[in-house]
Parts: C-alpha cells; sequence; structure tokens
C-alpha cells in the first residue's frame, strides 16, 4: 500500500491526475485473451471524458469483460487501462478509491436491511456515520424503504439499492452493467434521472446495454463493441448520421419477397400485419423507390451497424 | 501515517467480521440445528432415573458435558458445517464477491473476515448449546450440582475441544468451497464426520482425526478405571485440528484465481 501510494505521488502529486486535463477513463490497445484462447477484447481502444458514455454491443460482446478491466477485477492480456491517470494494474488501490460500480447481476445479501446493507459497503469503502449511507438513499429516493429487508424489495428497488452502493463515497467515476435490463418503464426512467444527474459537474458515467433506447436518452457519445472488436467510438449522433436519409419503410404482401429484399438491404425490423408485413430497411444504393422514407434513429444506426454489412 | 492506514484495514476486516457473525446467527437454520442437536442430547442424557440407571457415570456432571461434546455437539457442528459452507459460494452466486473485489478491500481482509466471522457465529452455537444443556441437566438433575460442579466441565469443554473444534470447522467449511466443488466438499466433510460419529471410543489413546472425541475431549472428564490421558495425542488432537483449520483458511490466500490480479 505504501508503496503503491509512493508510486502514485511520484507520478501525480495529490489531486494532479484530475486536474491535469486526462480524459477520465483511456484504454489503450486492450486485449483479453482467455486460458481456452477466446478473446473477449481484441484491440480496444478509447478514450471516454466526462458525462454519460454509453457502451453498447451484443450480448457476449465484451462489455462486461471491458467494465471489469476497467474497476481493476480483471486484468488484459495486453494494453492498458488508465483511469483518472491511474494505471488500473499498478494502481489499482487508487482507482478503486474512485470508482464506483454497479455489476450486471448482484442480488447482494437477502436477509439485510437495506440501510445495514449500505452501511456496510460504506465500511468497506472506509465510511463511517449514518450521514453517507442516508444521502445515497436519498439520491436512489429509497430512504423510505432503508428498513426492509433486501429480499422483500422488487427488482427495480434492488437496482436502486445497487446504484445506492456505487454512489457511497462520491465516486468520480461511475461503472453501471446492465443497469436497466428487465426493469419496468417507469424504473427505467428513474434510473435514467439518477444516473444523469449524477454526470454532472466532470463525474463519468459508463453505461454498458443492449438497450438503444437508454443511451439514446443519456449519452452524448458511445463506443460499440461486436465481438470484442471496438466497432465504433465518437458522439452518438455521428453514428445515426451513418444512416441518415436511408432508413425507409418498405410493404410488402408476402413474405416470400423479404429473402430478395435481404439480398439488396439491411433489413431493421419486420412488423406482420393482417394483409403483408411492413419492413424497415437501409437502402443504402436508393434501390426502392417505392418505399417510404423514415425517420433515422439511433437505434437503426445500431442495428444496421450489427447487421454486419457495414462492418464486413 | 501508516497506523492510520492500518487502523482502516481493521475496521475493514471488523466490519466483514461483524456482518457475517450477524447474518450466519440471524439464520434461523443455525437455531434449528442448535434445536436439533439439544433435542438429541437431552433424549440420551437427560437426569432421569432410567437414564441414571442406564449410564453409570450421569450423575457426574463433567461426564454429562463429555459425553454430549462427543457425540451431540458432533452432530451441532455437522449441521453448522454445511450452513457456512455456502458463504463464499452465496458470494459468486449473488455478485457479491465482484463489488467486494471493486471496492477498496483485499483479499486477505475478506477471507480474514469471512472466517473470523464464521468462527464466532460456530463458537456462539457451540456456547448456546453446551450452556443450555448444562443448566438443564443441573436443574433437572435428582441430586444437588454446585455451581463449580457444573461450571469447571462447561468451561474446560469450551476451551479445549470446544475453541479448537470450532476453528477447524469453521476455517474449513469457509475457506474450502472458495476453492473447490462445494458437493465434493459436502462429501469430504461427510466422510470425515461420518468417521467420527462411528468411532466408539477407547481406553487407548484416541486417533488425532476426531473433532470433538478425541483425546482433547478426555480433559473433560476421564474414565475411573482408565485415568490415563495421553499427552502426545492430546497434542496431536490439537494440532491436527488448529493447523488443518488455518491451512484451509489460508489455502485460498495462494490460489489466484480467488481475488482480483494484484
Amino acid at each position: 500500500m505504501k508503496k503503491t501510494e509512493s508510486i502514485r505521488t511520484a507520478l501525480y502529486p495529490e489531486g494532479q491526475a484530475e486536474k491535469a486535463g486526462h480524459k477520465n477513463i483511456e484504454i489503450c490497445h486492450v486485449t483479453k485473451t482467455y486460458k481456452n484462447g477466446a478473446k473477449a477484447l481484441d484491440d480496444v481502444s478509447f478514450d471516454v471524458g466526462s458525462g454519460v458514455f454509453g457502451l453498447l454491443g451484443h450480448n457476449g460482446a465484451g462489455k462486461t469483460t471491458l467494465m471489469k478491466a476497467i474497476v481493476t477485477i480483471l486484468r488484459p492480456t495486453k494494453g492498458s487501462v488508465r483511469v483518472c491517470g491511474f494505471d488500473t494494474e499498478k494502481q489499482g488501490e487508487a482507482v478503486r478509491t474512485r470508482i464506483g460500480y454497479l455489476p450486471q447481476e448482484l442480488a447482494m445479501y437477502p436477509a439485510l436491511t437495506v440501510l445495514d446493507f449500505i452501511s456496510y459497503m460504506a465500511r468497506l469503502k472506509g465510511i463511517t456515520g449514518k450521514e453517507e449511507p442516508e444521502r445515497v438513499l436519498e439520491q436512489v429516493e429509497m430512504q423510505d424503504f432503508a428498513g426492509r429487508k433486501i429480499g422483500q424489495l422488487s427488482g427495480g428497488m434492488r437496482r436502486r439499492v445497487g446504484i445506492a452502493q456505487a454512489l457511497l463515497g462520491n465516486p468520480r467515476i461511475l461503472v453501471v452493467d446492465e443497469p436497466t435490463a428487465g426493469l419496468d418503464p417507469e424504473e427505467r426512467v428513474r434510473f435514467r434521472g439518477v444516473l444523469s444527474r449524477y454526470a454532472r459537474e466532470g463525474r463519468t458515467v459508463l453505461l454498458s446495454t443492449h438497450i438503444v433506447e437508454d443511451v439514446h436518452q443519456l449519452c452524448e457519445n458511445l463506443a460499440v463493441l461486436r465481438r470484442g472488436r471496438l466497432f465504433y467510438a465518437g458522439a452518438s449522433k455521428n453514428l445515426q448520421e451513418r444512416v441518415e436519409g436511408k432508413v425507409k419503410i418498405l410493404r410488402l404482401e408476402r413474405e416470400e419477397a423479404l429473402a430478395e429484399i435481404q439480398k439488396k438491404a439491411v433489413v431493421l425490423a419486420t412488423t406482420y400485419e393482417p394483409h403483408g408485413l411492413t419492413a424497415r430497411i437501409v437502402d443504402e444504393e436508393d434501390r426502392f423507390h417505392q418505399a417510404e422514407p423514415a425517420a433515422a434513429t439511433l437505434e437503426d444506426a445500431y442495428v444496421y451497424c450489427m447487421g454486419g454489412k457495414a462492418y464486413a | 501515517m501508516y497506523i492510520v492506514w492500518e487502523g482502516k484495514r481493521m475496521r475493514k476486516i471488523w466490519a466483514v467480521i461483524f456482518r457475517e457473525y450477524k447474518m450466519q446467527t440471524a439464520r434461523p437454520a443455525g437455531w434449528a440445528v442448535l434445536l436439533g442437536a439439544t433435542l438429541l442430547a437431552q433424549a440420551d442424557n437427560f437426569p432421569s432415573v432410567g437414564n441414571l440407571r442406564r449410564l453409570e457415570f450421569l450423575n457426574q456432571p463433567a461426564y454429562f458435558v463429555s459425553r454430549i461434546m462427543n457425540f451431540d455437539a458432533l452432530v451441532l457442528l455437522f449441521g453448522l458445517l454445511f450452513l457456512l459452507a455456502g458463504r463464499i459460494p452465496l458470494d459468486r452466486r449473488t455478485g457479491m464477491k465482484t463489488l467486494f473485489m471493486a471496492s477498496p478491500l483485499k483479499k486477505g481482509q475478506y477471507l480474514a473476515g469471512k472466517l473470523l466471522g464464521g468462527f464466532f457465529s460456530t463458537f456462539t452455537f457451540l456456547t448456546v448449546f453446551l450452556c443450555l444443556n448444562t443448566t438443564v441437566y443441573c436443574i433437572a438433575a435428582p441430586f444437588a450440582v454446585s455451581l463449580e460442579d457444573g461450571l469447571v466441565p462447561l468451561l474446560k469443554a469450551l476451551v479445549f475441544p470446544g475453541f479448537f473444534s470450532c476453528l477447524f470447522v469453521s476455517f474449513c467449511a469457509v475457506a474450502l468451497p472458495g476453492i473447490m466443488d462445494l458437493r465434493f466438499f459436502y462429501i469430504l466433510a461427510a466422510v470425515l464426520f461420518g468417521a467420527n460419529a462411528v468411532y466408539v471410543g477407547s481406553a487407548d489413546a484416541m486417533p488425532f482425526y476426531l473433532i470433538t472425541s478425541g483425546e482433547l475431549a478426555r480433559l473433560i472428564w476421564v474414565h475411573p478405571k482408565w485415568p490415563f490421558v495421553d499427552a502426545g495425542s492430546v497434542w496431536a488432537n490439537g494440532i491436527f485440528l488448529t493447523v488443518g483449520g488455518l491451512v484451509s483458511g489460508a489455502l485460498p490466500l495462494l490460489a489466484r484465481k480467488f481475488w482480483r490480479a494484484e
């Protein structure tokens, strides 16, 4: 600990890491290969500044692996991750004190009350007293349920308790893995509110999800992972611009016609109707004049990217 | 600066110990095991006229304590072992271990907290078990039992086989499922406890691997016809329980995959 602290102090005198204009998270050529040879991440590089940053990708794209590397749980095979200027491998202790983390699946201890659990996590982060646990519970609107056992809470409430423990100590970086999966719309809206409020004042929220709507609502910048590789990193609107003016709605009478269309365009979605079906497509070469133009969304851009045509 | 850091490190270990202890002692299953072992102990050793006639030395409180320590405490510890064995796998299943690893908590702090929390809770259950049964014996006995007669064997049972048995059982139960398959651990534990339960006892030195009925238990009460206690066997029994517990407890520290890479 003493050694780590001295290295940190030598490299970045107290507070300088945050002030020196570093990006909050810097991911440089990160590769993670497991013992069985499977590559979970392959040469991934991008930076994350302040605000809410989205990390999109299919299940198994490598989002959780990358998040684990950021929160120091997992060591990359190659490359490096820096958080607030601190290297996650060499200065893990300094990173861990600056990060709040909500894992993808967090059932917690069902027999504990909400306040007991939050107080426990606070103590592990070196925080004593009741003020901080009460403050974070208030932030996620759970103060009225402080005495209730975690096992008696709904899924949404449990997620709120999960985010409350991540907010303990007011960390500069908040890393949340699939926080809205399985939540009802009301809870999802509430969650977005909590995350966007937190991202103010120079803090960073790294949000991993496969729900594009959440990214659309919250993130100005995002990265898209596909099979462990970085597919896109940059502004959300730039990704959306990739399909701007190309999205069309095509009405078909027979399902068989869909196969023909798939040869000429990327089909984003299909809706079956009483007399035929409607296909939402990306018409790159303007072949389908009979189709109606439609406003492009971030989801269109994402599905288009994942469809593989541009990637291949 | 160093003292402050040490203090913070200890505070985190205490936080884990306290939470583990509270969760274990609040589990109804733990108290159910205690109740079962108590009923078993009383059914076999209650100082009724029939039992006093059947068991030659039951009129001696030390004999009573020794008897319940030999077999009924083994049943209690076996039940508690099963409950404790799920602690680290539970952390894995619920995502808590991921959370601990992402927090400024070290592997040693986590493990020490888990082991000591398990030990204190096991020792609490054993203490309650011995105190409860001895109290019932003292009250129900059809002869006068002085406070000293009841208290001395009780303290001996807690200090000698009690402390070491709890150390062995709790450390093995908490740590080993962290590095091996839980079902395999249950099989190993069942074999060891089974061997303990079927051992009928002997006037000679007892095998070192006995958990609650080894040579250490002879420090509570010895048979008047064979008052000899083998010092070497006492040491062997004590060393087996202590070293077995400590080595098992330390094994996760050596397992690289147990914690984040540091």
